[in-house]
């Protein structure tokens, strides 16, 4: 057994967003307005860009609408394998020496790629952050997120999202397209306020991928979104990973 | 309320590149003046084209139970963890005894993860119809894989994540590394990067048209693109403690996006500007104070014209800087640990690298370079620039606390 890691800080949830293509997964979930909206990208590169980039942009959007304000401000970007369909792609060409290769595919294949089109989309010069942390991708996005605002204070955006993955990569995971996102701010009594995240025993976080769930990582979010929008007031703990290492939140609602 | 971030000790920190492995061997290499850019070796590729590959003998396979792990990402990241004269293992052992291993974190950079690996698995598949039997994604190619098997080589359990945007990678580790302390959810962090060469990159980069025939020369008025490298830069952050008052300092970070072009810098390098001014402004440090600036130059034209304009605008009096790509060929996800590495370097020993193939300084700078090695010369205070692709620009400063 080792000590609880935690870190000592609430957020008020400022605004929420939702981004599941899959119109059955998302009535199956009770969750509505999940579908795609990526107004704010210019049509070219609406074009251009893969199924992630446009999940995490249509629930960044959503979230920022939610809670209205400034688009200049830092957001965090986490994914667990990030622009995989485009990699594949790539790797595909790179096995059959079909070069060169696609100079736009390359650039999009960067893990920071939909946080760079959501800082050209909304003009925000500040910091963009792009992470990966397997199936603990909410919970270590929302220990970086609290850091962040433990040491800036002000509004900050986090994103989790996930693409399918190509098939044979990970055998018997079946990734379904899934993104959400978080305006996460000082708390306030008026917000719902997050605890967290915390650990009971850091012993079981730090396996690894020794226990990798094959549930899609970013589906993670969804206790906390289904507690969002149904509302039942009190404090709630809510499982914020789809290991089995145990991170939690405490949600406080109104 | 925002936390006053204090100044916190680099407790030990390494490199590995084409270089060599160690501390030692980016000294010799300053002292030198020789690059350790080669024609590429490790891929038969159709064009001209110099690499930094690391050449150090690395494992062949990783021990149990990190097997699974084992790519040449992972072998280069214990390599460098197992340097011995730099000691990084032993500074972790050495927190791990003093705080807990759920007090310490492991934040890794990388734009490559084990790519490499999985190029492999995609030609074998061509061929045979099937991935090899080894091919694991999440232990080889995922984001995190790198940071999950030093975080299992060292028996640790604090937060562990990676963090990929693109070449600023590694300097981003140290920014987080910084708020895990500050916050108090972590007494130590191990930071910085680690990165591959694979087709991937140096076909990519190829097709963007920006890689040199030869060895690049960056900052040079003829700088004709870059070179890739590989390789790690690891630092150990701790917390404020007395006994580690003498170490080198991480003052500041600056974090800034360009929110302009996905491969092209803002031509004023307004975001470079940002970062570095948000690094001054954190460490509550003027310009002047700055004895030495790592550049982040690839040696591409358009990168190292914006970089220079922002130079200018940052540092409108001037300052010691260079660029030190020539000598290890861009490390893209480890160019932020690496580079943090030779700040480390020049505020440690007093000295400030040159630029390695530098023959004339691009007059279009207006601003002055160091061209030549420097030993012996007082750095209190040095900087380190990193920007990536997504105009993703970090900076940070290093320095010492008791001068």
């Amino acid at each position: 057994m080792s000590d609880a890691l935690s870190v000592n800080a609430t957020m008020g949830v400022l605004g929420a967003g939702v981004c599941l293509p899959d119109e059955a997964l998302a009535s199956a979930l009770q969750l509505d307005d999940c579908a795609l909206d990526i107004a704010i990208l210019p049509p070219m590169v609406r074009r251009r860009t893969s199924l992630a980039t446009r999940i995490a942009i249509s629930a960044a959007s959503r979230a920022c609408a939610e809670g209205g304000g400034d688009l200049q401000m830092p957001a965090i970007f986490v994914s667990a394998a990030g622009e995989m369909q485009v990699t594949d792609r790539l790797c595909q060409a790179i096995a059959r020496e079909a070069l060169p290769l696609s100079p736009t595919q390359f650039h999009n294949s960067v893990h920071n790629s939909a946080s760079a089109y959501w800082s050209m989309a909304t003009g925000s010069m500040a910091s963009m952050q792009a992470m990966s942390a397997l199936q603990d991708c909410f919970a270590m996005g929302l220990l970086e997120a609290a850091c962040q605002l433990q040491t800036q204070a002000g509004r900050l955006l986090l994103v989790v999202y996930d693409e399918p993955m190509p098939a044979d990569l990970l055998p018997g995971f079946d990734w379904q397209a899934c993104a959400f996102a978080l305006l996460l701010g000082a708390p306030s009594k008026g917000l719902p306020n997050v605890s967290g995240p915390f650990v009971v025993d850091a012993g079981n976080a730090g396996d690894g991928p020794a226990g990798l769930s094959s549930r899609t990582p970013a589906m993670a979010g969804l206790p906390l979104l289904q507690a969002l929008r149904n509302p039942v007031p009190g404090r709630h703990r809510l499982p914020v990973t789809t290991g089995n290492d145990g991170w939690t939140i405490e949600l406080e609602l109104p | 309320m925002t936390r006053r971030i204090p100044p916190l000790p680099i407790s030990a920190c390494t490199v590995l590149s084409a270089c060599g492995p160690g501390m030692q061997s980016l000294l010799d290499s300053f002292e030198s003046g020789q690059t350790a850019l080669r024609a590429a070796r490790q891929f038969d590729l159709d064009f001209p084209a110099f690499t930094g590959e690391v050449d150090a003998a690395l494992i062949p396979e990783l021990p149990q139970p990190l097997r699974a792990y084992n790519t040449r990402n992972a072998r280069i990241a214990l390599a460098a963890l197992d340097h011995p004269q730099d000691g990084v293992r032993a500074a972790v052992e050495s927190a791990k005894v003093r705080y807990g291993a759920h007090r310490i974190g492991v934040v890794v950079g990388t734009s490559t993860s084990g790519i490499y690996e999985t190029e492999q698995a995609y030609i074998e598949r061509e061929q045979t119809g099937q991935f090899p039997a080894s091919f694991d994604f999440a232990r080889q190619h995922a984001w995190v894989a790198t940071a999950h098997c030093l975080q299992q080589a060292l028996e640790l359990s604090g937060p562990c994540y990676a963090i990929s945007t693109a070449c600023s990678s590694s300097s981003k580790t140290l920014a987080s590394a910084q708020r895990l302390i500050a916050a108090g959810v972590c007494d130590a962090v191990l930071s910085g990067g680690v990165d591959s060469l694979c087709r991937m990159t140096l076909y990519g980069f190829k097709s963007l048209d920006i890689m040199a025939e030869t060895a690049c020369t960056p900052l040079d008025r003829d700088r004709s693109g870059l070179s890739l490298g590989e390789g790690a830069g690891l630092l150990l952050l701790e917390r404020p403690r007395a006994d580690l008052d003498d170490c080198v300092h991480l003052l500041g970070c600056g974090e800034s996006s360009d929110a302009h072009h996905m491969t092209a810098p803002h031509p004023d390098g307004r975001g470079a500007v940002l970062a570095m001014q948000a690094a001054l402004q954190q460490a509550a440090i003027s310009p002047a104070a700055v004895d030495y600036v790592n550049l982040h130059a690839t040696g591409t034209r358009l990168n190292d014209l914006a970089e220079m304009r922002a130079m200018r605008r940052v540092f409108p009096g001037g300052v010691a800087c260079s660029a030190t790509k020539g000598f290890t060929g861009h490390m893209l996800g480890a160019a932020g640990g690496m580079e943090t590495a030779i700040s480390w370097l020049s505020v440690h020993h007093g000295l400030r690298p040159g630029c390695c193939g530098l023959q004339t300084p691009d007059p279009d700078f207006n601003f002055s370079v160091n061209a030549d090695y420097e030993a012996n010369v007082p750095v209190k205070v040095a900087m380190n620039n990193n920007f990536g692709f997504g105009g993703n620009n970090t900076s940070l400063l290093l320095g010492r606390v008791h001068v």
